[in-house]
């Protein structure tokens, strides 16, 4: 394992914050009420988390969802 | 960017200046309005639009199921955009989304814009959940 690798990450949340945002985009939701829907699968998960921290996370995550 | 041109591109509609105006037209209209009418109010909008851009756009925007199509007795269809009212439960643990649409509930929201001197104009409902050890 490389310094510059990705910190492994047990929790299996990431599915589940990408499968809310694709569900609520395929429902026709806007992508805004999509993201907001998906931060609050990630804060479940992760309660720890502050609300902008888990938005820049979650954001990241979704990215590829949103350009299109 | 309008609610009905997010549905659009979220659904894969390529989307083209004509079509932004032609889903303008349609997110503001109150009414039904025929191609026709469609037509007259985008190329107020942008004078290069023909009806043949009209009628493929609503066309396609028909089979993507982003519109309805009303037949009211006339020789022509009225569209409008299609609202397909419904909310969401999240299931918090799995990320899975399910839609409903509940009577009981579109009632209760009224009475409760009512009891407070309001006309209801607009919502949104999302519920959180996670599922029973035990569904009774």
């Amino acid at each position: 394992m490389t310094g510059q690798s990705k910190p492994f990450d047990p929790c299996l949340c990431r599915a589940a914050v990408e499968r809310a945002y694709r569900s609520m985009q395929k429902s026709g939701s806007a992508d805004s009420i999509a993201l907001e829907v998906a931060v609050r699968v990630y804060r479940h998960h992760h309660p720890e988390a502050s609300e902008e921290c888990a938005l820049t996370r979650v954001e990241c995550w979704v990215q590829s969802y949103t350009l299109q | 960017m309008t609610e009905l041109e997010e549905r659009c591109v979220n659904a894969g509609m390529k989307m083209t200046g004509q079509r932004r105006v032609i889903l303008e037209v349609l997110s503001s209209s109150e009414d039904h309005p025929s191609v026709e009418t469609v037509y007259q109010r985008a190329r107020d909008i942008d004078a290069s639009i023909s009806i043949a851009t009209v009628y493929r756009t609503l066309s396609l925007l028909d089979e993507m199921n982003l519109v309805q199509r009303h037949d009211f007795n006339e020789n022509y269809s009225r569209f409008e955009v299609n609202l397909d009212h419904h909310h969401h439960l999240i299931d918090l643990e799995t990320g899975e989304v399910l839609e409903f649409q509940d009577e009981e509930l579109e009632h209760l929201k009224e009475r409760i814009a009512r009891r407070l001197g309001f006309e209801l104009v607009d919502h949104r409902l999302e519920l959180y959940g996670r599922r029973r050890r035990n569904p009774k």
